[in-house]
Order: C-alpha cells, then structure tokens, then sequence
C-alpha cells in the first residue's frame, strides 16, 4: 500500500461533508469544488473522523466486505490518494 | 425572489429614503446631454428620476414582462420618446445595440448583504460593455460589514422552531438544515443586539471588480455580555457622494440584514476576543465562521438541503450529458417553432409521443405555452 498501517489522516478544515443515505458530498471551501463519495469512500471519510489508522481502515472494511483483503487495501489507497490529493485530508502528525 | 410582477417591485418603489439617495446622486452624475442606463429597471422609476432630473435618454434594460407597466407610466409622464425598452438580460443585449454609448448606470444590483442574488455579475457585463470609459456608475462602491448578534427571537423563529414535535412527530433532524440556512432579520420585528461594533469585511469597487464574491476575516472584540446565536450581515453603497447604509440601526430601507445563524448559540463576555470569517464564491454558498477561544462554530448554506452525488454529477463542467425524456420533447417541440404549427398543435403531438410526460393536453399546452414564452421568437425586444 501507498500509505502505512499506522498512518492517520485528519480531515481539512476547509472541507464541508454533507452524508445522505450512503453517500457523501463534499465541498472544498479552499477550491470551492465539489467531490463525491460512493459507499466505500464514505465508510473510508468516516473513519478518517473517528481517527482510525489506515490499516484500521483496512480492517473496518475487510469485515463490512465480503472481498479479498488485497482488493480493499488497493480502493482504500486510491480513495486516500485521491483524497490526498484534492487536499481534502491532511496526515496527521503525531507527537 | 421573483420580480415578474408589478407588486413584487413595491417595497422598492416606496423605499423614499433609497429613491432620495439615488435621485441626489443622479443629479449629481447627469447633464442635459447624459445618456442613463437603468439596469434591471423594473418599473423604471429610477429612469423616470434621471430623466427627471434632466436625463437627455434612458435605456432601461430589464428581463422580466414588468417593463411593460414601465412603458405605460412612460406614456404617462409624455417621455416615451426619451426612454429605449430592451427587455432582455442584459448579457444577451450585443454590443453596438445602443446608439450612444451610456454615460451612467443606474442600478439596484446589491442584495441583502451585498451578494444575495447574484446580481452584481450582471453590472460588470454592463460596464465592461456598454459604459463610456468615463461613465459613471450609481452606486460605485460597497462595503459589507458583519457583527456577531444577540438575536434570541430571530433564533427561535429560524433554528430553534424546528426543535420537537410538529403534526405528532419529531422533526429535529431538520434542525441543522435550518441552522446553515441564511435568513432575512428585520430589526423593526426582532431583537438584535449587537455583541461588538460591526466590523468591515470587504470593499467592492464597482468601476474595476471583476467578481462578486467574499472571502475574509474579522477578529472584535466583544463590547457586552450576552448570547451569540450568529452573525449579522449588511452592506452601504456609495451614491455619489453619500453612503447609504443598510445596517440594522440605519434608518430603514428595503433591504434587510442578512442572518447566519449558529448550530448552538455561544454564551460571550465584554472583551472576549471574537474571530470572525464568511466566504461566499460568486453563485456559490455563504460558510460562515465564529471562534471564541474553545468554542468555534462553522455553519454553510452547503449543509442548508440535502445534496445526492447525481445532483453534483448533473453541475459538473465535465459531465457529459444524456439528454432525457422531457429534453426530447423540447427538443421536438422546437423544431415545431416554425411559424406553421399552433401552440395546440404543437401539444397534441407531444401528448401523442410522450404520453408518460404529459397526462393530459392541459399539461402539455402548460409546457408548450412555457416554451413558447423561454423560446419563441418575439418573447423580448
């Protein structure tokens, strides 16, 4: 995986998450664009807010999915990446 | 907010103290040889001051079918030769559509809190297009101002109404969604205090700004004890040489303070330090935020409805579009526009091929007529 089990994120405080049913939309106050969450990325955004580790992650979704472990450590680090990358979570330092 | 109708434009009519800032300014701005744009005219009174005033023409653009009532009072007054009717957007009105350049716009642009409605973008395209180089713009300038507000009726009319039991059931999950809703207050009805002296938050200049928007700061400090369920937002315009202001403790206009409300109200002392912000992209939503040391509250029209990713799907720039089963019959009906079909017939097709849009030949006449109105040739000058 791109990120290491122990890595936290933190959700960036320019980010504004509304949850309908199983879905997430997000707008960033900093782009003011739009992002949404599919089931998967939504289950992933919340954990990130309870501050779970990405192997947590990984785990949380290993026991909500019946699928391999492999495939969910790779959507796991494609929706991270993309969050990541729209600046949408930011790691969190630990002390 | 609609403004098809003549009795939507009433309480702006009758705004005295607004018609006399703006009467001052235009006299001000004109000579006999001045050429006005009244922008988004409605009906027309602002035109009818300039010329008043000694206006030589007025062009009074406006979209709405209002402009019609404008034409008659135009009548009225004998000046009908002295005003141009253009109802139309005025980002549809081409270039050179006017024989003189304008010398002034005049216009009613600024919404509660400067930038509800949206229509400040309008102003631009008409000055970027239409405005002499040495024109004038009425107003020319804004400054939008916020404090934080001590407002427990307005909170309990907007958020906390929405708390408990209604019709037998509990709704308090529609709470939040009130709480990031903006709200007009209306300082003759509801008990405003103000928490600290309001502080500037942004200044338009009318003449060179390119967008409509708010991203900023304030830090005040509290000047009383009391309760802050949220901000309060309002604007002054600059008229020639005089501001008129829409502050909660001006003389009253038409315009109203605008209130962002917080999720739970936050108990202030004198000299606590208060940390403002509120950001509002031009067409896009109003965050507004507050922090008094631990407390911090961060609220948004974003969170004000329920939002699917179809529906965010359906925004996006990048979306390639499907068109659907109501798309097709427009689709159909505007090749029918042909000057050889009535509107009847036009429906009865429809009805025939897209019998699940239309349940019944009213309905699809409704939709034709609609149409008819959006798109058929002669709907605007």
């Amino acid at each position: 995986m791109k990120y290491p089990a122990d890595q936290r994120f933190r959700l960036s405080p320019e980010a504004i998450a509304q949850q309908v049913n199983d879905e997430t939309v997000i707008m960033d106050l900093g782009s003011e664009q739009y992002f949404g969450l599919n089931d998967t990325g939504t289950r992933i955004w919340r954990l990130i807010e309870r501050e779970a580790t990405v192997g947590e992650i990984v785990d949380a979704l290993v026991s909500s999915f019946d699928v391999p472990r492999s495939r969910l450590e790779s959507d796991c680090d494609a929706i991270l990446t993309e969050l990541d990358s729209a600046g949408l979570i930011l790691p969190r330092e630990e002390p | 907010m609609s403004y098809g109708h003549p009795a939507d434009h009433r309480n702006m009519l009758l705004d005295a103290r607004r018609n006399g800032f703006y009467r001052n300014a235009i006299r001000q701005a004109i000579d006999a040889n001045s050429v006005v744009m009244d922008l988004g005219a409605g009906l027309g009174v602002l035109g009818f001051i300039a010329l008043d005033e000694g206006a030589a023409h007025v062009v009074m653009v406006e979209p709405t079918p209002v402009l019609e009532a404008a034409r008659l009072l135009a009548r009225d007054l004998g000046v009908e030769d002295r005003v141009t009717f253009v109802q139309k957007q005025i980002e549809r009105v081409p270039a050179g559509r006017f024989e003189q350049e304008i010398d002034v716009i005049v216009s009613v642009f600024t919404g509660n809190f400067l930038l509800g409605e949206d229509l400040l973008p309008s102003l631009f395209d008409a000055r970027d297009r239409f405005l002499k180089p040495s024109g004038v713009m009425l107003p020319d300038r804004a400054i939008m101002e916020v404090a934080p507000v001590d407002a427990p009726t307005l909170y309990a009319e907007t958020v906390e109404s929405w708390t408990g039991e209604t019709a037998g059931f509990d709704v308090s999950r529609f709470r939040e969604y009130a709480a990031n809703s903006v709200a007009p207050a209306d300082p003759a009805r509801h008990d405003l205090t103000m928490l600290a002296e309001p502080a500037p938050l942004k200044e338009l200049d009318f003449a060179t700004t390119a967008t409509a928007d708010c991203d900023a700061t304030a830090t005040v400090d509290a000047t009383r004890d009391g309760t802050c369920h949220g901000l309060l937002g309002w604007f002054q315009i600059r008229l020639g040489d005089a501001w008129l202001s829409t502050a909660p403790d001006a003389p009253r206009t038409h315009w109203v303070p605008l209130f962002l409300p917080f999720s739970a109200p936050v108990a202030v002392k004198a000299g606590d330090r208060l940390d403002l912000a509120v950001t509002r992209p031009q067409h896009g939503e109003w965050t507004w935020r507050f922090s008094r040391g631990p407390d911090h509250r961060r609220q948004s029209t974003f969170l004000s409805r329920p939002m699917s990713q179809a529906g965010l799907r359906l925004r996006s720039p990048g979306y390639r579009p499907l068109v659907n089963q109501d798309g097709r019959a427009l689709g159909e009906a505007l090749t029918l526009f042909d000057g050889g079909h009535t509107a009847e017939e036009i429906a009865q097709r429809l009805r025939a091929t897209y019998p699940g849009q239309f349940s019944s030949e009213r309905i699809a006449l409704d939709a034709v007529k609609s149409w008819v109105a959006r798109y058929g040739d002669g709907a605007e000058d």
